[in-house]
């Protein structure tokens, strides 16, 4: 019971990570491998202005790392990947230049804050009784956290002007273009909106591993596979495989071997690329030639 | 008035097959093999070292980019094939020789290279990316948790005998390979193997209905590359003579990944240039560590934006140009 409940807490944590692998791939057909590095940039300014600021401020703070990692991202697509794109770059091309990112931000976050990792305290300690059975404050916080930044995330996406723009630029770039849709402006804010939630799991995160300019790759590797079971274009199947993915991984670390738990992973990415390479919610992937 | 041609112009199939085409590159070539024979009599030891590096590493970088860059299939198991030829050939050099033993790293490297292709036949682009990565973290695991193969906590030495030790010996190997399977690749690629690659590149759902079997022939691309990169390991360890898992992490695959994609995807005089450049700068600036992947990071992106043919189309926009020299 309680990997039961470790394993939907990760599975959360990697839903953040895994929508917006989905949102920046939906929007330009781009995998995002700086996707894990935008996050870390956020936890560690998070971190920076908790040190500064002390613990009491730590709300403010972790509003702080949000804006921050969504903020480079932003500005990151306005400036490089929107030059590129325009210059006729192919999807790939931009892919192979997020590793480029991922490089720069993780040599700055080395120069900046220096290669050695840094513990963080976690948020709450001890645990509280429900219905009998024993669950950590800190499980109860990052339910509450992913289930509200997923709701707002959804009437976002499905109410607003912002959000319907978004969901044309999708579906359509030259046509929501022509219809006066300010193209440059939103797809740079659907990168900074996927790396601001990506940076909510990084800080949610940072308590559970020490903080340094790696340490989201793994969880990034994780939600990534979440995102191809559930089908890496749809938003409720990114969801719904990180969940199967997070069980999956504290089950088999529970019950199996600790050791192997990322093969293991792996493996259940690979199986699944196999058997329904477009996942379970996905629309089925045709080619033209 | 006749214009002169500047360049014999390719008539035949033979033409093509050639590799030295002209007079001109025939004086070139002999110029830079004489070069790094006579190297070691004035060159310092550290010069050596890295160049014999780079030579082992650039042997991988080709085997990776008739992969990535002709056959368009992107994969990250660069380490994990580097890490498999390198304890193959740890395991085997003391009971077989150094010859078969690097033959065997390359062929065992091969076999494996088969199995991690089957998935290819499904997936393309960045998810074949993500799933060959996760190879190479299956492998890294596999030899950081198992100590009968790595040697432990203390890691593993490497036997030398076999009358090949000193460095100097060892950088007239590697010469002598780097050599070698830079005419084998350059031949694969001009052989019909080397078009069926480009055409499964452009699109593979095309080159199927033109009749090609596209399943027998991705999987060719990888046993191919993962030959060579599995003999690069095999020499990478000889060379050093130790052997720790940390040395095939995944940052070893990007390493080789930024190498093509800086020397040009898709040219085999490419991948020597990108090798040197990613080999050289961080030895250069051994001081400024932290810097180096800046470097990389920036050259990737001015490669992918202006020049995606990477050093290599420098290169041939700076002959073209002396060609024609008063003409532009």
């Amino acid at each position: 019971m309680d990997y039961i409940f470790r394993g939907v807490q990760l599975g959360f944590i990697y839903s953040l990570l895994a929508i917006g692998i989905v949102l920046v791939y939906r929007a330009t057909r781009v995998i995002n491998f700086a996707h894990a590095d935008f996050a870390t940039f956020g936890t560690f300014i998070f971190l920076s202005a908790l040190n500064k600021l002390g613990s009491g401020f730590s709300i403010l703070c972790a509003i702080l790392g949000f804006f921050a990692s969504g903020l480079i991202a932003f500005i990151v697509s306005y400036f490089v990947f929107y030059e590129a794109q325009r210059r006729g770059v192919s999807p790939l091309g931009i892919t192979i230049g997020t590793i480029a990112i991922s490089f720069f931000i993780q040599s700055f976050e080395i120069i900046v804050w220096g290669p050695e990792p840094k513990s963080v305290p976690s948020f709450f300690q001890g645990t509280i009784d429900v219905f009998g059975f024993s669950i950590s404050k800190t499980f109860i916080l990052v339910l509450i956290v992913s289930l509200l930044t997923l709701s707002v995330f959804y009437l976002v996406i499905t109410k607003t002007r912002f959000g319907i723009s978004i969901r044309a630029v999708s579906q359509n770039p030259d046509m929501s273009r022509i219809l006066g849709v300010r193209f440059r402006f939103v797809v740079s804010s659907i990168w900074g909106l996927s790396a601001a939630i990506a940076g909510i799991s990084g800080i949610l995160l940072a308590p559970l591993y020490s903080v340094d300019q790696v340490f989201l790759f793994d969880p990034f590797l994780k939600a990534f596979i979440g995102a191809i079971v559930g089908g890496i274009d749809s938003v409720p199947g990114a969801v719904v495989g990180s969940i199967i993915v997070g069980l999956a991984e504290s089950l088999f670390g529970g019950y199996v071997s600790i050791k192997y738990k990322t093969a293991f992973i792996f493996l259940i990415g690979v199986v699944s690329l196999a058997l329904r390479p477009e996942g379970i919610f996905g629309r089925e992937i045709k080619e033209r030639v | 008035m006749k214009l002169k041609r500047t360049t014999k112009m390719k008539t035949d199939y033979v033409d093509d097959l050639r590799i030295i085409p002209d007079i001109p590159a025939l004086i070139f070539t002999i110029a830079f093999t004489t070069l790094f024979i006579i190297l070691p009599l004035f060159a310092s030891s550290r010069m050596i070292y890295i160049i014999t590096l780079i030579m082992i590493h650039s042997i991988a970088v080709l085997g990776q980019n008739i992969l990535i860059g002709y056959t368009g299939l992107i994969s990250f198991g660069q380490s994990g094939f580097l890490a498999i030829g390198a304890y193959t050939l740890a395991h085997f050099v003391d009971k077989i020789g150094l010859l078969p033993a690097l033959l065997l790293s390359g062929i065992f490297s091969g076999i494996i290279g088969a199995i991690v292709g089957i998935p290819s036949v499904r997936l393309k682009g960045p998810f074949l990316a993500i799933s060959t990565l996760g190879f190479s973290v299956v492998v890294f695991q596999v030899i950081l948790n198992t100590p009968e193969i790595s040697g432990g906590r203390m890691g593993m030495s490497v036997p030398k005998k076999w009358g090949i030790d000193s460095p100097l010996e060892i950088y007239y190997l590697c010469l002598f390979f780097t050599y070698f399977f830079y005419i084998v690749g350059y031949r694969i690629i001009k052989s019909h193997i080397g078009k069926i690659f480009v055409a499964i590149r452009e699109s593979d759902l095309v080159a199927e209905v033109l009749g090609v079997n596209v399943v027998k022939f991705k999987i060719l691309s990888f046993v191919i590359s993962s030959f060579y990169t599995g003999f690069a390991g095999g020499l990478y360890a000889y060379f050093f003579g130790y052997l720790e898992p940390t040395m095939f992490s995944i940052s070893e695959s990007i390493n080789i990944f930024a190498a093509i994609v800086i020397g040009g995807l898709g040219s085999v005089i490419g991948s020597l240039l990108g090798t040197a450049f990613v080999i050289s700068i961080p030895q250069i600036f051994v001081s400024l560590k932290e810097y180096t992947h800046i470097i990389f990071a920036l050259a990737i992106l001015l490669s992918v934006i202006f020049e995606p043919l990477g050093l290599y189309g420098r290169w041939l926009k700076i002959k073209l140009y002396f060609m024609n020299f008063p003409f532009r």
